[in-house]
């Protein structure tokens, strides 16, 4: 079949004369449709913005009654401990904070600063010590090496 | 939509509007009809962009458009009535055959017939567009055409044949 349809000639001058009728024309301007749209654009805009209005009070709202707890944050602090002297000894705040071996030390450094060299005692022939004694506490004494007391003890 | 795209719709306005027009007038009065079409033109604008075969869719659009708002206007009866009152043509002194005729032949043909005349004679579209405008087969739309020709040149003699040179 071809593309148009094969007509009479009397068909074709019917159809002629048909198509000469003018159609009436449209009861609306141009200037009509373009308002019309530019309205409904409008429109379409501004729901969108009572929309995202909408949807940021319900946010904020929301965040306002139910309010997340604060966790848990753990930070590292550096603590000073005040020391008190009681008798020209230090004693810490706390029992664990010197050891005994330190309690000793700072009792002889003490004493020597008061008293000089002669307010230490040597230690006794069993081992006993009546006062501190720098063999036990010195840093030096934890290895076999004498200790700078013994040395001056022997020159004197 | 500003710019070549809103110029282009503009002149399919122009040159297709009465057209578009008196094509949805096969299914709803004068001022529906008026309302379709501009509904139409309103969707091509928000839409955007014009269509690669703008002619074929805004027949389209103004076919369901008008068929959907005939659903509603048939619920009335006295709405039939003004229907059938309201002109189609404007009648010029030059016109070989009178308007008010050639609308009454046209209102007294099957509604698929009066569909596919309109769209081939004053809206101008071949068969394969008439095809994707209806969905209708090619070989039904070639044959309901020429039998549509032939009851309106029927009716045109018995009614006026003065008019008929």
């Amino acid at each position: 079949m071809s593309e148009e349809p094969a007509l009479s000639s009397d068909e074709k001058e019917l159809m002629e004369s048909l198509a000469g009728l003018r159609a009436a024309p449209v009861g609306v301007s141009e200037q009509a449709v373009w308002f019309e749209a530019g309205r409904r654009a409008g429109r379409k805009q501004s729901r969108v913005w009572m929309g995202a209005t909408a949807a940021a009070v319900l946010v904020s709202t929301g965040l306002a009654v139910v309010r997340p707890k604060p966790g848990t944050i753990y930070v590292e602090r550096t603590v000073v401990q005040k020391v008190e002297m009681h008798g020209g000894l230090a004693v810490a705040g706390t029992p664990h904070a010197l050891s005994t071996g330190a309690s000793d030390y700072i009792r002889l450094r003490d004493a020597v600063e008061q008293g000089g060299m002669d307010a230490i005692s040597e230690p006794s022939g069993d081992g006993s010590m009546d006062q501190p004694s720098m063999r036990a506490l010195s840093p030096r004494n934890m290895s076999s090496a004498p200790s700078p007391w013994e040395s001056l003890n022997t020159r004197g | 939509m500003n710019g070549p795209g809103g110029a282009r719709i503009t002149e399919l306005f122009r040159a297709l509007g009465p057209k578009l027009r008196l094509y949805a007038r096969q299914w709803v009065d004068a001022a529906k009809a008026d309302d379709v079409v501009q509904e139409v033109f309103v969707r091509l604008l928000s839409s955007g962009k014009v269509p690669a075969e703008p002619r074929t869719w805004l027949y389209r659009c103004v076919r369901n458009a008008a068929i959907g708002a005939s659903r509603s206007t048939r619920r009335r009866a006295s709405r039939e009535q003004s229907v059938a009152a309201d002109e189609w043509f404007i009648p010029r002194p030059e016109d070989r055959i009178d308007a008010r005729a050639a609308r009454e032949a046209m209102q007294q043909l099957p509604e698929q017939q009066r569909e596919i005349v309109t769209l081939r004679i004053w809206g101008g579209l071949t068969l394969a567009e008439i095809r994707d405008v209806t969905g209708l087969p090619t070989s039904t739309i070639h044959d309901q055409f020429r039998a549509a020709l032939a009851t309106i040149r029927d009716r045109l003699e018995k009614s006026c044949p003065k008019n008929r040179r």
